[in-house]
């Protein structure tokens, strides 16, 4: 908990806070459409649609704002935290052999997938600057199914095939998915940690 | 004195309202609307002193157009339109602020006293000096603010985006996000997974924050305790969990 306190608190505030002044447009709407102005940009012409008409006059109005919710976002990932850190500790209990990232691997595995079936259509998440396995490294290994991995979470969820071939048996992402289909298990190369990167440049 | 302002009503006010309408409609989330300062220069000296004041003068000025809404039937189109769309418009100077921060206006005095000249000219500029300070600290605080280069970016976009299409309205805030991409650290990418779920998810209520993320918290969560795991910072577990 001290590491969310000291570090990852203040992230995530910024995340939410970000995200309600920049992408959450307000929520006023009347015959002419849908307000489409964000917080950042309400107030000096008021309510106006995509096409830029003017919808009406008044503030820009949402029943989500940073200040009311930031307490409980943070509350809820230290709850969840909790949780999450309590069922780490069972399964390596449980699993003598079981390192503490590949417990924790595990657990996260579940929890994503619960995460992306809650919220909607799986193949719509794809980003190709995050790694929206772990939401920190840069995705670098692409997967059929249209994800992109980061070595890391390669090295969390694949098993070792050759010395320097990883093989996936799904996409972490959506497991249920892509376990039994044709692609898996899906082949990739990892850079061997020793190597190094060469361009040979032949001039002439 | 009635010429001036018949003079200011007919020519002034209407490039100033034509212009302000027209560009009105063409952007979203602006985040600061232009200031105007009205100057008028080579006024009579035989004027009410008091009219030297920058208030007074406004005020008058402002009471002599009062009624231009109502006798010029473009202004009152104008009006309409606003009125329309839930704003109160009794006066011209309403309709002036609907498009503009704030109006003022500065007499700056015909040949003959030029210590009262210099004098106008010096508020003149102050009130330049405190329109732009002004509009500085309003966009400061809703984080629009744009430095000299990225203010050229603004423009040069701006151009680009018109250049294309004349009828799509130029949007501060997407433009604020390409100049500024969103970081790439963990806070970032939590952003990111967010823009994500509000633009495809699937819930009852499609606009339903306090949802999102509380979906979101699960994911981060995970996240947080597979990354502390996986830099096996020593000792992380007891003190993630001794320390709550």
């Amino acid at each position: 908990m001290q590491l969310l306190d000291d570090i990852y608190a203040d992230m995530c505030d910024e995340a939410l806070d970000n995200f309600c002044n920049m992408y959450w447009p307000c929520s006023f709407r009347n015959q002419y459409g849908q307000c489409c102005n964000m917080k950042s940009g309400h107030n000096p012409k008021g309510h106006q649609n995509s096409t830029g008409r003017i919808l009406g006059a008044g503030e820009y109005k949402s029943d989500f704002h940073f200040d009311d919710y930031a307490d409980e976002w943070i509350n809820n990932i230290r709850l969840e935290l909790e949780k999450i850190q309590q069922q780490v500790h069972e399964i390596m209990f449980r699993h003598q052999s079981l390192t503490e990232p590949d417990a924790a691997a595990k657990i996260h595995r579940r929890v994503m997938n619960e995460f992306y079936r809650n919220v909607g259509d799986v193949f719509q998440f794809v980003s190709h600057s995050t790694c929206f396995s772990c939401l920190r490294e840069l995705p670098e290994h692409p997967l059929p199914c249209g994800h992109v991995l980061c070595t890391p979470c390669v090295q969390s969820y694949g098993r070792q095939a050759e010395k320097t071939v990883m093989k996936l048996d799904s996409c972490p992402l959506h497991v249920v998915d892509t376990e039994f289909v044709n692609e898996f298990p899906w082949k990739i190369k990892v850079k061997p940690q020793y190597a190094g990167i060469r361009i040979l440049s032949l001039d002439g | 004195m009635l010429t001036a302002f018949r003079v200011f009503e007919s020519i002034v006010l209407e490039k100033l309202l034509d212009w302000a309408s027209a560009s009105i409609e063409k952007s979203l989330n602006q985040p600061a609307l232009p200031h105007v300062i009205i100057a008028l220069n080579a006024t009579d000296l035989k004027i009410d002193e008091k009219q030297w004041d920058i208030k007074e003068a406004t005020r008058i000025l402002m009471s002599d157009i009062e009624g231009a809404i109502s006798r010029v039937p473009r202004f009152g189109e104008y009006a309409l339109m606003w009125r329309n769309a839930g704003r109160s418009i009794r006066t011209t100077k309403d309709l002036l602020e609907c498009y503009y921060s704030s109006v003022t206006v500065v007499r700056i005095p015909t040949h003959g006293r030029y210590m009262l000249i210099n004098e106008q000219i010096g508020k003149l500029h102050s009130e330049i000096r405190q329109s732009c300070e002004a509009s500085y600290w309003t966009k400061k605080r809703v984080r629009m603010l744009s430095n000299d280069e990225k203010l050229q970016v603004y423009l040069q976009s701006a151009f680009d985006h018109f250049s294309q299409n004349l009828d799509i309205p130029f949007d501060f805030v997407k433009e604020a996000v390409k100049n500024n991409p969103i970081p790439r650290d963990f806070g970032g990418n939590i952003l990111k997974l967010a823009i994500a779920v509000k633009d495809n998810n699937k819930f009852v209520n499609h606009y339903d924050g306090p949802k999102i993320f509380a979906e979101l918290s699960h994911m981060v969560a995970s996240c947080l305790m597979l990354n502390s795991a996986r830099q096996s910072l020593l000792g992380t577990q007891n003190r993630w969990l001794f320390c709550v």
